[in-house]
């Protein structure tokens, strides 16, 4: 804790010292190498919670336990009173991919036209995004970026919250996005009538199963012809999902659209995720029987006006509780760091603190078959983690330092430097 | 196609005196008529008595037995018929064709200021100017029993002054109270210019009427004294509100749900006028505000329908939603439907408005306000009594009494009954006619039985007659099943095709519309909406600004 | 079935019972948060007739008035939301720059089934606003969550101080210019509505006071939007405007203080802790955002320590939701703000009792347990302030409104007869800024 206040306070000095060109940087630099944190509560999430040492060597955590023997070069931080989390994964974010709402040319999570399923949104996260590190200091170090809107918006991938490229943010899962045709309105200014919605969606379930025919049919044809078929991106994009090989995310909210999709993966043998699944609670037992993972959330919203108040607050712990594996995500962009407070709202509303924990750290990691790499404190995963001064869901408590890949990760953000710069404004009054 | 509907065009362009060589009954022979022998309710609340009536120039002048009846008068028996007062409306657009829905609004430079023909407030207008005796909902009305109509403008906010007619078919309107009152609505403007909201609305009510009664005191001042005074402006709006303002007019509010009604109630505490509210449907919570402000209520008599079972769900928790909502639901239905018998009980006294209501389910809504418990005789009160006092003509309408206008209906049984139908209509002392139709009623009969609620296959061709002034025109038109839907065409003489828009079908009631090309007029958009029975559809066809007319047509061909 | 037939009997019964009927009801042993007078452990509370009539230890209530064992459970003042727009039929009339007669008041939708929701999260006043596509909109309405009534006269919070919306920066300058090409399209424009508006109205009044006192014969020609903005320059209506940028906010400052106006809180104000300093000396209250942010342009400049700053300058601070939403957890949000600036708990629940109810002129009312004050109060199962925090009962003015252990999933107050199960809404996430209800819908599509 003492190391920690030092180099805040060096860092302080510094801001204060260093002329204009340093405060153009964003935050400042991550470190690398050997580090002990030593006497903390170690919540591994796949093995329980013990006090002891972690130890991290460049991108790996190479030591956990009770009886850790320190090397030598280590550098310590002691994190008595404090507990080590792994690091959280937000499996559903457009992090990277927007930047301001309302100005649409930062906006890059969706193409024109209803069918691009080509389109990657590796390709368009911005590393340098003011949203990244607000995000990141809160202990969320990893996302799955989505494009949105479209029936195949594209392709997601899931990148750690550090680097400065794209390849270097990668986190090693990415899958083909399908927004299954809704029978829900779009907004509130969406005025079509009841029989409307369902003429619409009828006619974009049609249009689905022809680009699906045709996108098998390309995909037999490839295999038939080595690979010499005329270009074809869209297809191309989605040759190894429709052959099974890649995971499907199948985006659907409403009961009769999740029903609707399980319909649709079972006949068609995907490989899928569920996403969204607002409202899986109607259903539970028929989705856990379909033995589908669910990526749900967000948990802060609005249930249909007949609905109960605390309808989706509860709805990741009912279907965790029917056996369904149940990943939280947010859906957001700027608020990814509320990811907390939503697997915290389910934790209050019937999950529990534990399958909480698990529906943002192992759970989303197993369903992107990454669970050897992140998901929990493990010796041999990546160093994706953090430290906090409590209860990481409890509203109040602080995140000290957080470490992706094994960087330890400056605890700055746009936020927290305006807070520093503005507590005691300096001139004040006059 | 061009041929087509510019015959229709020039036709309904024609001089109105082709309208009078129509209806009533050709030659006129005499000024009187002897209603002999009938069962005459003489007025609400009291029993049918073996009577005849009298009416001689408009008036009833004689009405009992041993009548002294002058040698030209012309005699109806009526030994089987029972005598009612013709009902009144209340208020309606009766005699108001819809406005051409293609209009186009003018771009408006600052939406903050349209202007007050913009913002839907022309209270100086009257609907007189925009009276067309001849529109198809003026035969309906009579067919359903009214000789009376206080027809108000259709409009947004405050399109004008009402005028009080009877439903005779003159070239010109007999008016009994010419522009009797104000109309008004909570309706925003139309397209984006203010007021565009229901707050908005509420202050240009607030400000209008402060300002008229401002205007009115300045007007007053200059009136007694003009030296020194600037001279009051021109200011029709505000002027046309004065007898508002000054309480002498009444002011008829459209205020549908509760919170419409609440509105409105609560504004007329501001703005203090004599308030009626118009075309309730969920008046009942408002009950407190309905006494107080000591009016009559014009209840509307579009009721909603029965509940039809939707499909059920297939999971345990979600038909629970299901019962849950359908319980709710019925229960809201009959809350609905039983609107009059909730006035009746709280002594709030009523009237009906028709402006949602089609007049040909106005008996078929009226049997469900009565099988719900209401008495008829308090339904018959509201429908001749009540209006002719809130209308301020009850010396001369709503009961059958001598030196009354002679406004009878003649019907087969008693009225609000099973079979009950209206055979003639007297409209001071003109005698229309109506068809029997129990042919149909059969027809309709079977289909009643089987339940069969499913829509009607419309598809094949049919041959149609439009019943234009004077004349009656054939057209065909061709419908065809594209999934659910139906697509359509209008066929000319020379096999030219026009696409229907706005197909709808709901039950047996079909709905389409076609724009057709004018040679001097642009274009015209034209509405249909028929009742489809089988191989037979009726129903009524309007024309742009022109009015309704009434259209049949057979089913000639039906596809393979 | 059974269960479900039960349970709308027993909502029928709630719903009968007159909203603005006042309750009587005994609260034991509970832990109070009083937020004026520190925490009160074991000690009881009685509400009599709608007012908070003692709170001591072993309280007696008379014969037939309703207890509540509130032992273990915390009991705080009902939450105050200084911003939302729940519970009203129309929010925008974005036609002209100056609507200052329009009153959402006219408007009151007691259907609205967020405000059940709202009480779910403890919520018993919200503040409902007019939109921000105007410099000056319409006035706004103080409503008391007595859900369950049809009757909208119900809802108002009686005796309420008038307040009204204005609006600085993007709204107005992208509905009025960019949308219909009439200034203001620029900051700069924006200020001068103010200008013009307050010089027009001054001159109105004189001229008004001319007449009165005789020395014209002829009444100037009435303008309610006129008399409205006169009764702003006169201290009778509260000004909440929505505001971002520091700039902007001391334009306002520097127009009210040339006229006068002394009443004055910025909404969202996600820059007020750059001119922290400033408020706090001019006395505006700032109501704020927990942590939205990167919505606009003009919010990308923000932290979410926004709060706590304004709070550690002295500036009156609120926290609202502006959301259906938001609305039911404010407890979480005001939360936030010891995550992002360490604030005491009790500082922190200010933000959304005490100092919210300071805002709207109704702290002689609301925002904390005190003798003599409304009987509003919320009972939660944790400390408020927890993650863990479930409220379990709320209640206004010695009403129970909202009961966990009795909550119905279908919580409509009417159903429409024509009515179908209500279709599903595909949140978006990203549709903050409710303040623009009305206008995106037909002007532009959102996002």
């Amino acid at each position: 804790m003492k190391l920690i206040l030092n180099i805040k306070s060096i860092l302080c000095v510094l801001l204060l010292t260093l002329s204009i060109s340093s405060k153009a940087q964003l935050v400042g630099k991550a470190e690398k190498g050997t580090f002990a944190l030593e006497n903390a509560r170690i919540h591994t999430v796949t093995n329980g919670t013990i006090t002891g040492t972690v130890i991290i060597t460049d991108d790996k955590i190479t030591a956990v336990g009770t009886d850790v023997t320190i090397p030598r070069n280590a550098i310590r931080i002691d994190c008595s009173g404090k507990s080590i989390y792994p690091g959280f994964i937000d499996s559903g974010t457009t992090l990277g991919l927007n930047e301001i709402g309302a100005v649409s040319l930062t906006q890059d999570a969706s193409e024109i036209g209803n069918f691009t399923p080509h389109m990657k949104a590796l390709t368009a996260v911005n590393p340098n995004s003011v949203l990244i590190p607000v995000t990141r200091v809160s202990g969320v170090t990893t996302v799955l970026t989505v494009p949105q809107w479209n029936l195949f918006p594209g392709t997601a991938s899931l990148i750690d919250l550090w680097g400065y490229t794209p390849e270097q943010m990668f986190a090693n899962f990415d899958a083909l996005v399908l927004n299954f045709p809704s029978t829900g309105r779009r907004g509130r200014w969406d005025r079509r009538s009841d029989e409307d919605i369902k003429k619409d969606a009828e006619k974009a379930l049609k249009k689905l199963n022809d680009y699906w025919e045709k996108a098998t049919q390309y995909a037999n044809m490839y295999d038939k012809a080595n690979g010499k078929v005329m270009y074809n991106p869209e297809l191309e994009s989605m040759r190894s999902a429709v052959q099974g090989k890649t995971k499907l995310m199948v985006n659907c909210n409403a009961k009769d659209d999740i029903i609707a999709a399980i319909k649709w993966i079972e006949k068609n043998k995907v490989d899928a995720i569920l996403t969204g699944v607002n409202e899986g609670h109607m259903i539970a037992d028929s989705i856990a029987a379909s033995g589908l993972p669910v990526i749900t959330g967000p948990v802060l919203t609005i249930p249909r006006s007949n609905g109960a108040y605390d309808a989706a607050y509860a709805n990741a712990g009912i279907l965790q509780k029917a056996g369904v594996k149940v990943a939280i995500r947010t859906n957001e962009n700027e608020n990814v760091r509320n990811l907390l407070y939503h697997a915290g709202f389910a934790a209050a509303y019937g999950m529990g603190t534990e399958e909480a924990l698990k529906a943002i750290t192992i759970v989303p990691a197993e369903i992107f078959g990454v669970d050897q790499e992140v998901g929990s404190i493990e010796v041999g995963k990546r160093a994706n983690l953090f430290i906090a001064d409590g209860d990481p869901f409890e509203t109040k408590t602080n995140i000290i330092q957080v470490f992706i890949n094994g960087w330890k990760i400056p605890m700055e953000s746009r936020h927290t430097l305006l807070y520093d710069e503005f507590l005691e404004r300096n001139p004040g009054l006059k | 196609m061009r041929k087509l509907c510019l015959s229709i065009f020039m036709l309904i362009c024609m001089p109105l005196y082709y309208l009078s060589a129509q209806e009533p009954e050709d030659i006129k022979l005499s000024n009187s008529i002897l209603i002999e022998n009938a069962m005459v309710v003489v007025k609400a609340g009291t029993a049918a008595k073996k009577s005849s009536i009298l009416i001689e120039d408009g008036v009833i002048t004689q009405i009992g037995t041993n009548l002294n009846v002058p040698g030209d008068a012309i005699v109806l028996k009526a030994d089987s018929l029972y005598a009612y007062p013709a009902f009144i409306d209340a208020c309606s657009h009766t005699a108001i064709p819809k406005k051409d829905k293609d209009e186009k609004q003018k771009e408006v430079k600052d939406p903050g200021n349209p202007g007050y023909a913009r913002a839907g407030i022309t209270p100086q207008k009257s609907v007189s100017h925009n009276l067309a005796l001849n529109d198809n909902s003026v035969k309906e009305m009579r067919k359903a029993g009214f000789a009376i109509s206080h027809a108000v403008p259709r409009g947004r906010m405050l399109p004008g002054k009402g005028s009080i007619i009877l439903l005779n078919d003159d070239d010109k309107a007999s008016y009994i109270l010419q522009d009797f009152s104000q109309y008004g609505s909570l309706l925003s403007a139309k397209g984006r210019v203010y007021p565009s909201t229901i707050i908005a609305v509420m202050s240009k009510y607030r400000d209008l009427i402060q300002q008229s009664k401002n205007a009115y005191k300045h007007e007053q001042d200059y009136l007694s004294n003009p030296i020194g005074l600037k001279r009051p402006g021109y200011a029709p709006e505000l002027q046309a509100l004065y007898p508002v303002v000054n309480q002498s007019q009444l002011l008829f509010m459209q205020a549908e749900k509760t919170l419409d009604i609440s509105r409105a109630l609560t504004l007329n505490k501001d703005i203090n006028t004599k308030m009626i509210i118009v075309e309730a449907k969920q008046a009942w919570p408002n009950l407190t505000a309905l006494k107080s402000n000591n009016a009559p209520i014009l209840l509307s008599l579009d009721l909603p329908e029965d509940v039809k079972e939707e499909k059920k769900d297939s999971t345990a928790e979600v038909s629970l939603d299901y019962e849950n909502m359908m319980s709710r639901k019925k229960q809201s239905i009959l809350d609905y439907q039983n609107q009059a018998k909730f006035m009746h009980d709280n002594n709030i006294a009523f009237s009906f408005s028709y402006f949602d209501t089609k007049p040909k389910d106005i008996h078929k809504n009226l049997n469900k306000i009565i099988e719900n418990g209401l008495d008829k005789q308090v339904i018959l009160e509201a429908l001749t009594l009540t209006p002719a006092k809130m209308l301020g003509i009850d010396q001369v309408a709503g009961s059958l009494e001598k030196g009354k206008l002679g406004n009878v209906i003649l019907s087969n049984k008693e009225l609000f009954t099973e079979d009950s139908q209206i055979e003639f209509l007297i409209v001071e002392g003109t005698k229309y006619a109506f068809e029997k139709k129990e042919k149909k009623k059969k027809k309709k009969k079977k289909s009643e039985d089987g339940e069969s609620t499913e829509a009607a296959n419309i598809a094949g061709q049919w041959s149609v007659i439009v019943e234009v002034p004077g004349d009656e025109q054939e057209a065909e038109f061709k419908f065809s099943k594209d999934g659910d839907d139906y697509t359509g065409v209008l066929i000319d003489d020379e096999g030219e095709e026009t696409p229907l828009e706005s197909i709808s079908l709901d039950g047996n009631n079909l709905s389409f519309s076609f724009t057709v090309p004018m040679d001097q007029a642009g274009e015209v958009t034209m509405d249909a909406e028929v009742e489809i029975d089988g191989d037979d559809m009726e129903g009524s066809l309007s024309v742009g600004t022109f009015g309704s007319f009434k259209m049949t047509g057979t089913r000639t061909g039906k596809p393979k | 079935m059974n269960k479900y037939i039960l349970s709308i009997a027993l909502l029928c019964m709630a719903f009968f019972m007159k909203a603005q009927d006042k309750g009587s009801v005994l609260i034991k042993n509970g832990t109070l948060i009083t937020i004026t007078d520190g925490i009160k452990e074991n000690t009881d509370i009685l509400i009599k007739d709608g007012k908070i009539k003692k709170i001591g230890k072993s309280l007696k209530a008379g014969s037939g008035t309703k207890e509540i064992d509130a032992q273990g459970q915390y009991v705080m003042p009902g939450i105050v939301d200084a911003h939302s727009h729940i519970g009203i039929s129309a929010v925008n009339e974005a036609t002209a720059p100056v609507t200052a007669e329009v009153w959402v008041g006219d408007a009151i939708n007691p259907f609205d089934v967020s405000l059940y929701r709202a009480l779910a999260g403890g919520v018993t006043v919200s503040h409902a606003m007019h939109g921000s596509a105007n410099a000056i909109g319409g006035q706004c309405e103080t409503l008391k969550h007595r859900y369950g009534t049809m009757d909208p006269e119900d809802m108002r919070m009686e005796d309420a101080p008038r307040t009204i919306k204005f609006a600085l920066g993007e709204n107005p300058m992208r509905v009025h210019g960019e949308g219909n090409n009439i200034s203001p399209s620029t900051r700069m424009g924006v200020e001068q509505v103010f200008r013009k508006a307050f010089s027009e109205a001054r001159e109105y009044r004189n001229q008004w006071n001319e007449y009165k006192a005789g020395k014209t014969k002829v009444a100037p020609t009435y303008n309610l939007r006129m008399e409205t903005v006169a009764d702003i320059l006169d201290g009778k209506i509260i000004i909440h405007c929505h505001s971002y940028r520091a700039d902007e906010i001391l334009m306002l400052m520097n127009v009210c203080e040339e006229f006068g106006v002394k009443k004055l809180v910025f909404q969202h104000v996600n820059e007020g802790f750059k001119v922290a300093p400033e408020l706090a000396a001019w006395g505006a209250g700032a109501s704020v955002f927990s942590d939205w942010w990167a919505y606009k342009f003009e919010v990308y400049y923000s932290t979410a320590y926004n709060a706590a700053i304004l709070t550690k300058n002295g500036v009156l601070t609120s926290i609202n939701s502006d959301s259906g939403e938001l609305i039911r957890h404010l407890y979480h949000e005001a939360a936030k703000s010891q995550k992002y600036g360490g604030l005491t708990d009790e500082e922190a629940l200010k933000l959304i009792t005490l100092n919210p109810a300071k805002q709207l002129g109704i702290d002689d009312r609301v925002g904390s347990l005190e003798e003599g004050k409304d009987g509003d109060v919320v009972i939660f199962n944790k400390h408020p302030l927890s993650i863990y925090a479930i409220p379990q009962l709320t209640i206004v003015d010695g009403i129970v409104r909202f009961d966990r252990a009795n909550d119905q999933k279908d919580m409509r107050v009417d159903i429409d007869p024509e009515a179908s199960i209500p279709s599903y809404m595909e949140w978006n996430a990203h549709d903050h800024d409710k303040c623009m209800q009305g206008v995106f819908e037909t002007l532009f599509h959102e996002h």
